[in-house]
């Protein structure tokens, strides 16, 4: 009677003690990259560290809420690209990029230059690069909180399989918000693979000539046009949601 | 059945360690599992005077080159934007090139300054009564970028308020300093990153804003008001090539069009390069000259460029952040004085929480590789390949 009792709590003390959950080890790794160094510094490091093909870009797109303009900037006060959102761009990992977002509907006169630090890159199909952009998603939160003069940072990670599997963040099963005190990109890395730093402000380009930098460190950035059905990544609704695309087909 | 619950209780110690018995003394418990890394200002510098990114494990083909704020400032091209806010319509001037420069600006305006440095601001047609005709000449000393403002000066204005209270103060000959700041991680209530403002006049007596925004974040904006009138000359008689002298005006009026970028009556001197520039520990790209120590520019290695007794310039200290080696530190003073004896061993106790903790090095790499071994006819050629 007792040997069933006994075998019982034996069991439930290995199993407290050796029952660690995939975010518990993941915890546990040091994360050097942190989002509160200087803006270019993480995509530089990954840069020099990683031997990727240079001539590689990696497609991006940027989602508003409704409707806008987005201008991509690559160093010079000229911008590289410009397009209507969702505008799609494809740029060379390691760089520091700054967007010129700006005819928004919800933000009369208003303009805002998010940057985009793009840490790494996707590895997709041959042929389909340009099915799978990373995407950049601008809610009007984040614009709202922007304009009333608040730092918000985004940070893009590619979702680690063994999670996906079981977690979805559109349905809030991982946080989409991290807490202050917590390096963010520590927090992406434990749940994926850190793509991109997206910082938005509410500062504008200095009217009597542009601080170095300010317009990005001089990445290559040339063109992307998904062609096809685009399939698979997070867009904005109307109602300023974001939904995924496949799953509503 | 005595000895039954020994050994259960003997196996429970062993399966949960002493887990449950750390954490008692003190805040710095930390987890095995659990690391804390150095602030990023140190991961910018693994060690004293010791420039490069990381535990400098990248070696020789660390150091950024650096879309750092402090390359940036370097360059002289960091700048702060400030948006002027409260009274509106009040107009803001400012001091450029030896001229008054009045009405550039009108609240709610922005304006750019460059960083580490101190500018004269002049407002004028501040609203409400008895300020009719009266010119505010405040300060502005704007504090140079640090690895924990570096990404929100990138991306966001810093406000610049001036409420009535702040106006009731210096009409009664009471002296504003005003610091705008960002706040520490830890004393921010929430994830968005947003600034906080200081006034003396709202602080106890004998409370400096400054020393207490520093405690709490980092230094953006010190703004210093009273209520004292600078007289700049209307007109200068300026020498003329031929010869003769004509009267000049050194007033710009933003409403006649006449424009002008602020700069700086004064630099901070914590940003003035008086501590000698940090020593890359392993400069160059692949395949270039390395640097020789005490040849050409590269500076003597070793030279005690450190003003402090533990932090000694050499090889970066690994792992990054681990304690310093110095076990004592003894200064013996043997002059034939008649004065009290000086103090034999110092003893000075610091201690910050929680403390560094990083990762043990790799110590060990193991690969193998297992290759699929097929007789032939078993190799099944995909579909299309």
């Amino acid at each position: 009677m007792k040997q069933p009792v006994f075998n019982g709590i034996l069991l439930f003390l290995v199993a407290l003690t050796c029952g660690r959950t995939l975010a518990q080890d993941l915890a546990g790794s040091f994360q050097p990259l942190n989002d509160r160094l200087p803006p270019g510094y993480n995509a530089e490091i990954l840069r020099r560290v990683r031997e990727r093909d240079p001539n590689w870009l990696q497609p991006v797109r940027v989602d508003l809420p409704t409707t806008g303009n987005v201008a991509v900037h690559n160093g010079e006060s000229a911008a590289t690209a410009t397009g209507p959102a969702p505008a799609q761009f494809a740029a060379s990992p390691g760089y520091l990029y700054r967007l010129h977002i700006s005819d928004l509907p919800e933000f009369p006169g208003v303009s805002f230059y998010p940057s985009v630090e793009l840490l790494d890159r996707l590895h997709p199909p041959t042929g389909l690069e340009h099915q799978f952009p990373v995407p950049i998603v601008l809610t009007e939160a984040d614009l709202q909180a922007a304009a009333e003069g608040l730092l918000v940072t985004r940070i893009i990670y590619l979702e680690n399989p063994r999670l996906a599997a079981s977690a979805d963040p559109l349905k809030g099963d991982l946080p989409l918000s991290g807490e202050q005190q917590r390096n963010a990109v520590a927090v992406a890395s434990e749940l994926g693979r850190p793509m991109a730093i997206i910082r938005l402000g509410s500062r504008q380009p200095a009217v009597e000539g542009t601080t170095a930098g300010f317009f990005g460190n001089g990445g290559q950035v040339g063109p992307s046009n998904p062609s096809g059905e685009a399939t698979g990544f997070a867009r904005m609704s109307p109602v300023g949601q974001i939904r995924r695309v496949a799953a509503e087909r | 059945m005595r000895y039954y619950f020994l050994a259960l209780g003997a196996l429970a110690v062993v399966c949960m360690g002493c887990s449950g018995l750390s954490g008692t003394s003190g805040t710095t418990a930390l987890k095995s599992t659990q690391h804390v890394a150095p602030p990023p200002a140190m991961l910018q510098h693994p060690g004293p005077m010791v420039d490069g990114p990381g535990p400098g494990v990248l070696g020789i083909l660390a150091q950024p080159a650096a879309h750092s704020a402090a390359a940036a400032h370097a360059a002289g091209g960091m700048s702060t934007q400030v948006t002027f806010q409260g009274q509106a319509g009040m107009s803001v001037g400012w001091v450029s090139n030896g001229l008054l420069a009045r009405n550039q600006k009108f609240v709610p305006g922005r304006a750019d300054f460059g960083q580490g440095a101190i500018y004269q601001l002049v407002l004028s047609d501040i609203p409400g009564e008895g300020w009719e005709g009266v010119s505010l000449y405040p300060t502005l000393e704007v504090r140079a970028a640090d690895p924990n403002t570096a990404a929100y000066l990138e991306h966001n204005v810093v406000p610049l308020e001036l409420t009535e209270d702040d106006l009731l103060h210096v009409s009664s000959n009471n002296m504003i300093t005003k610091v705008i700041y960002l706040p520490d991680p830890e004393h921010q209530a929430r994830a968005i990153a947003g600034v906080e403002t200081l006034v003396s006049t709202t602080l106890d007596p004998g409370v400096d804003p400054i020393q207490q925004a520093e405690r709490l974040g980092t230094i953006m904006l010190v703004l210093r008001l009273g209520n004292k009138e600078m007289h700049f000359d209307d007109v200068q008689m300026v020498p003329q090539p031929d010869g003769s002298v004509q009267p000049v005006s050194m007033i710009l009026d933003g409403f006649n069009n006449e424009h002008a970028p602020p700069t700086p009556i004064g630099l901070i001197p914590g940003h003035m390069g008086g501590v000698p520039g940090a020593m890359v520990a392993a400069a160059g790209a692949p395949g270039a000259p390395l640097p020789i120590s005490g040849v050409g520019p590269t500076p003597v290695w070793g030279s005690p460029t450190s003003g402090t007794p533990i932090g000694l310039p050499g090889p970066p200290h690994l792992p990054l952040g681990g304690p310093a080696g110095l076990q004592s530190h003894t200064i013996r003073n043997l002059t034939q004085n008649r004065m009290p004896e000086p103090v034999d061993h110092l003893l000075i106790d610091v201690e910050h929480s929680p403390g560094y903790s990083m990762p043990e090095p790799v110590r060990h790499i193991q690969y193998s590789e297992k290759h699929p071994v097929y007789a032939p006819g078993d190799v099944s050629v995909p579909a299309g390949r």
